[in-house]
């Protein structure tokens, strides 16, 4: 895969490096998009999202993901709460960086799959403080790297601090983000920290992936973080759980299709 | 009063432009604090990472948030603490347990009329609350198989606004249609034949087209108009009993539709404000030749295109009767006429833009007086813009035109145009993680809104899980059709209180 997966849903696979210590920034983001991630996987996923009076939203969905060649195909089917229940949500992400994703909704109060418009990533995703750019890949070659710092440590574990911006403002204005800085830990390539300035806006988001865990040499964060802050007051925060994650399952490709989309699980 | 619907509608449209305009500003600030104009962008970025070779300073601005063991711990720790409190507090919300398979919803509509004038004593006062609607809708899915499903949906409402209006001004059968209502909704089993063939019987709802709002060849189920924009989109179609057959190769499909229920929409009754006569109209027939439609459908990489075939019945009658000779003729009955209909639709999409598309051409249209058949050619263009964040702007334009038109067509009961245009434009907003919404659909008909248009104006609050309030006003504006006069004085305000389990 050419693609760096942002790694909110996707893999954490160990790929260490005999000289890792020597590594630039774009070599380690280079590793960290090189990772194997399996050839499919399934998860459940429990989002928690909760305002700044500490009031609380779930949402459970059921992700499948598989890789087609160089591109991959996903499907979300929403289970949780009872108002999007059988929605679901199928995307065809294509390597080809010429090509913008196909992505498709099926709305039962509709009875209807409409076609989605997939450039602008920009937006959340169901209400969390995740954008549809952390579900979905980046073009590596979108953006300028800079190592910040050589050593820090993160739960124990050393890690470099890696600067990352948009080349352009239509990345920015694409995938939300004006710039990043993020934490890789040096023995896995995983990311295990990230810090997103909002485009547009004053606001910070804060990612932080909890619990890792190996699954057939795949690691995966049991929980990811996330904080939009404004200053130092959060406006909003999102717990991620990923829970019953299976890889390099038995998936037919007729579970990635509009059919499948509209029978729901 | 017209002035406080405009006053309204412009309020509605400032809202929008004012979000815009604050984005705007926004993003000023973001410019001025991190030094992202392209004109200095390389500069302040080499400034920032500068920083970082003299410790500390910019460094932290960077990094800080998480766990910083320096100088700025204090701070930092604050911000820490934020992170471990809200790990600690969170725990998934009970929900309501219900027996596998079961699922549903109940709430209120209620809906207010503050336009309407003093009625004659002797006619129903349309003012004050029109409707305080109850319902419960119950839903249930069992997998008889893993590729075997059954599936049933029942509705049961009952209107309290019938409690405190004078009844003695509504017939009967306006109380049986309105106060009261049963209505078995979607119910089928479907089942899969192999690998690639799915067989689907039972009253189901149908969906052909790509367009939103202003579908020309979405013609399998009749819709609900009897509050014409005021109907909850999960009501508005209405199920009928058909059969589907669905095959399946690479990017096509293949769908078999035979109709056996004749349904037509509901239309308002005799006695309510959207009726659209003064007297009340003859009953209508109910054909009883089952239905047929055909469709192919391609989804391919950018864009999807379909083809569609159907016979069915139109779903707006005309009045039909007997030669009279000093009358012409005497209307004794509302018929349906069988149509052909041939049609394509497409959608493509392009960076945050979709491109829909639909022709249809018509072919069996009769019109009252006359005894020749017409046919029609629809179409409809429109497009939906994404890259506004959380928000979604579509428009769509359907253009109806009549062959071997005649002028007196014009003329009553038929008040037909040969060319009619109509014009939708509907734009969302979310905000607060979309937990409020901000909504507005309008409508056009004719060339400007030549012949009447309306305005729907609310907002969708999600006030927890499942539980969902929303609110605002409905716009008639009136226009050069009789129709669009009768209704304008239809103006309300509403509300919805809905829970889903």
């Amino acid at each position: 895969m050419n693609k760096w997966k942002i790694l909110i849903l996707g893999a954490f696979l160990v790929g260490v490096s005999p000289s890792a210590w020597a590594l630039t920034a774009d070599e380690i983001m280079q590793r960290v998009n090189d990772r194997e991630d399996g050839d499919n996987i399934v998860m459940e996923m429990q989002m928690v999202l909760i305002n700044k009076n500490n009031e609380q939203r779930v949402r459970r969905m059921q992700q499948y993901r598989q890789d087609k060649g160089e591109d991959s195909q996903s499907v979300i089917f929403f289970e949780k709460p009872a108002d999007v229940r059988n929605t679901g949500f199928l995307t065809y992400d294509y390597d080809d960086e010429s090509k913008d994703d196909d992505q498709w909704m099926y709305l039962p109060a509709l009875r209807k799959t409409k076609r989605i418009a997939a450039s602008d990533k920009s937006g959340s995703f169901m209400g969390s403080d995740f954008n549809y750019s952390d579900l979905t890949s980046y073009n590596l070659s979108d953006y300028n790297y800079k190592l910040l710092k050589e050593n820090d440590k993160v739960d124990g574990s050393d890690a470099w601090v890696i600067y990352s911006e948009p080349k352009n403002d239509e990345v920015k204005k694409e995938t939300g983000y004006a710039k990043s800085v993020i934490w890789v830990r040096k023995d896995n390539y995983v990311v295990v920290r990230a810090k997103n300035w909002v485009h547009k806006s004053p606001d910070i988001k804060f990612f932080e992936f909890k619990d890792l865990q190996q699954i057939e040499g795949v690691w995966f964060p049991s929980e990811i973080k996330a904080q939009r802050r404004f200053g130092k007051e959060v406006v909003h925060q999102t717990i991620l759980r990923q829970q019953n994650i299976r890889l390099n399952q038995k998936l037919e490709d007729s579970l990635f299709s509009q059919r499948r989309l509209e029978q729901g699980l | 009063m017209r002035t406080f619907q405009k006053g309204v509608f412009w309020l509605g449209l400032f809202l929008w432009a004012g979000t815009a305009v604050a984005q705007g500003e926004s993003l000023d600030e973001l410019l001025e604090g991190f030094g992202d104009s392209p004109s200095s962008q390389q500069e302040s970025v080499d400034d920032l990472l500068d920083g970082f070779e003299e410790p500390e300073a910019s460094t932290n601005d960077l990094l800080g948030g998480f766990e910083e063991p320096d100088e700025n711990s204090d701070a930092l720790d604050d911000l820490l603490d934020g992170f471990e409190e809200s790990s600690s507090s969170v725990t998934a919300a009970e929900s309501l347990s219900l027996p596998i398979g079961l699922s549903g919803s109940t709430g209120i509509n209620i809906a207010y009329a503050y336009a309407q004038p003093e009625p004659n004593p002797d006619k129903p006062d349309y003012r004050g609350f029109r409707k305080l609607r109850l319902y419960l809708q119950l839903e249930y899915q069992y997998n008889l198989t893993p590729s075997t499903l059954f599936f049933v949906d029942g509705k049961v409402s009952r209107d309290l606004a019938y409690q405190f209006l004078d009844r003695e001004k509504y017939s009967e059968e306006y109380l049986q249609a309105y106060e009261q209502e049963i209505e078995l909704r979607e119910t089928f089993l479907s089942t899969s034949l192999g690998s690639d063939t799915d067989l689907k019987f039972g009253r189901q709802i149908k969906v052909w087209g790509k367009a939103d709002l202003l579908s020309v060849v979405d013609v399998l189920n009749p819709t609900d108009n009897r509050e014409p924009g005021l109907i909850d989109i999960d009501d508005s179609r209405l199920p009928v009993t058909m059969t589907q057959l669905d095959y399946y190769t690479g990017d096509w499909n293949l769908n078999l539709v035979i109709i056996h229920e004749i349904r037509f929409g509901k239309s308002p009754e005799f006695g309510s404000e959207f009726y659209f006569l003064d007297a009340e109209g003859p009953a209508e027939e109910i054909p009883t030749e089952t239905e047929y439609g055909i469709a192919l459908n391609g989804h391919f990489t950018g864009w999807d295109l379909s083809f569609y075939a159907a016979s069915v019945y139109n779903d707006q009658g005309r009045a039909d009767g007997s030669f009279q000779p000093m009358l012409g003729l005497f209307p004794d009955r509302i018929v349906h006429d069988r149509l052909q209909v041939v049609g394509t639709a497409f959608s493509t999409v392009e960076g945050s833009w979709i491109v829909r598309g639909e022709i249809a051409d018509v072919q069996g249209l009769r019109f009252t007086h006359f005894s020749k058949n017409f046919s029609r050619q629809d179409h409809v263009l429109g497009a939906e813009y994404s890259g506004i964040p959380d928000g979604a702007l579509s428009f769509e334009v359907a253009w109806e035109w009549i062959r071997e038109f005649e002028p007196t067509l014009e003329d009553a009961p038929n008040e037909q145009e040969q060319s009619t245009v109509t014009t939708a434009i509907r734009f969302q907003q979310d905000f607060l993680n979309q937990t409020l919404s901000f909504n507005v659909i309008a409508f056009q008909f004719g060339e400007f809104g030549s012949s009447g248009s309306s305005q729907r104006i609310g907002l969708d609050y999600d006030w927890a899980d499942g539980l969902n309030v929303g609110g605002g006003i409905l716009l008639y504006h009136e226009g050069d059709t009789s129709y669009s006069e009768r209704i304008t004085n239809n103006d309300r305000l509403f509300a919805d209180l809905k829970y889903s389990f």
